[in-house]
């Protein structure tokens, strides 16, 4: 399906943030957030190290709840299904194996043959991180929340995760949050923070 | 000199990682590990500090496990303390010096906060800067990694200050573009 079709058949997704605030041990890490965000392909969160782009991302994904506010992901006025990748790659295994890792996530092990027979602690930090973009971008919700999906990758390994979120990003939404501007010219929306 | 490599190499399930990598570290040098991902990096600065075995070579450390300083790929792995300010003063010898680093990694009012709490580039520049407070030898595995530009800027300045007045620095990197302000490069 083509970029313009697409636009035609399904609606846009909208993030909607009503004064959103979260505050932890008595700090407030985001505050007073409002707008609406909309697009089809990719929004970004961006800015300094420690501003919340972490905390908004998980608030968007249901992890965490804002102190006050309203935040909601919709598509034709339905809240969207999300899957959210950690930007700490140790953060998105829980068995320690791949295959078994693969099978949770309800993934063929075909597309995985290089992983085949081996642990998570045997993959250095960018394989793991390379590898937690490979599952979520299999997976079948419709929105993908990825957290700095580039820390740790080389630059051969960035501009294939480029390549990738480019592609998939014409069949699902995704949100990343990221220090990288890579991703600038083909976000349709972006979040300062 | 500080560290002298001769001719190490490491096997991993009969595949070699690196073989034969020798270098030096002098005093008041600023050494840069460069490949890409799964190049070994990591797995050489284990052995650097005896937590994986070599299969061969040798190397010669000419300092105490107490002049050297590590941040791993993952700072994670570094907290030991329940708040930012205990874990930032474990690593420095006195206050003032505590005070400067909450302030460059602009965690002041995170003090008593735990540091698992921090943002990753937060728990990186937490660690980056005490270490750069003390020890004589630094060894920074991806130190570049989840820092924002300024950030980034910041951390270089202090490396390249560090290496010039204090004592001598290895840090990897799988990016081209931090490898330029190293006086030494090792490619795997
Ligand atoms: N315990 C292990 N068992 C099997 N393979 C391992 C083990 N530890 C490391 N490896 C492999 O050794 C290679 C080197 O790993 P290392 O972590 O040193 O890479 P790196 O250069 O630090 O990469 P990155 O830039 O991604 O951090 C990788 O291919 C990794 O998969
Ligand atoms: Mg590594």
């Amino acid at each position: 399906m083509n970029k313009e079709n697409r636009g035609k058949v399904n609606p846009p997704f909208f993030l909607t943030l009503d004064t959103v605030n979260y505050v932890k041990n008595h700090q407030s890490i985001i505050t007073e957030l409002s707008g609406i965000k909309s697009f089809y392909k990719l929004c970004l969160i961006k800015g300094r190290v420690g501003c919340g782009k972490t905390t908004l991302l998980k608030m968007i994904a249901g992890i965490y709840t804002p102190s006050s506010g309203d935040l909601s992901l919709t598509r034709n006025n339905r809240e969207c299904l999300k899957y959210f990748v950690h930007a700490n790659p140790e953060f998105n295994f829980v068995t320690g194996n791949i295959a078994d890792e693969l099978q949770i996530a309800g993934l063929s092990q075909e597309k995985f043959v290089d992983y085949a027979n081996r642990d998570v602690s045997e993959l250095s930090g960018g394989e793991l991180k390379k590898l937690s973009i490979l599952i979520a971008l299999e997976s079948d919700r419709e929105v993908l929340l990825i957290d700095e999906p580039f820390e740790m990758l080389d630059d051969t390994e960035m501009d294939a995760v480029y390549e990738l979120i480019k592609s998939v990003s014409e069949k699902k939404g995704i949100i990343v949050a990221t220090h990288e501007n890579i991703l600038d010219h083909i976000a349709e929306n972006v979040i300062f923070l | 000199m500080y560290l002298n490599v001769k001719k190490i190499s490491k096997t991993i399930n009969n595949r070699h990682i690196f073989s034969d990598v020798s270098f030096t570290v002098d005093v008041n040098e600023l050494v840069c590990i460069y490949g890409k991902n799964g190049s070994g990096k990591t797995c050489l600065l284990r052995c650097l500090l005896n937590l994986t075995k070599m299969d061969n070579g040798s190397f010669f450390l000419k300092l105490t496990a107490d002049q050297i300083g590590v941040c791993f790929q993952f700072p994670e792995h570094l907290i030991y303390h329940r708040t930012v300010q205990e874990e930032i003063a474990s690593l420095v010898d006195d206050s003032d010096k505590a005070l400067n680093v909450m302030e460059k990694a602009n965690l002041k009012d995170k003090g008593g906060n735990s540091p698992l709490s921090l943002s990753e580039g937060q728990k990186r520049l937490m660690f980056i800067l005490a270490l750069m407070q003390k020890d004589k030898f630094l060894i920074f595995d991806e130190p570049l990694t989840s820092l924002d530009q300024e950030s980034k800027k910041m951390i270089i300045e202090e490396m390249l200050a560090y290496k010039k007045n204090r004592g001598s620095i290895i840090y990897t990197t799988n990016r081209i573009e931090d490898i330029y302000f190293a006086d030494k490069l090792i490619c795997l």
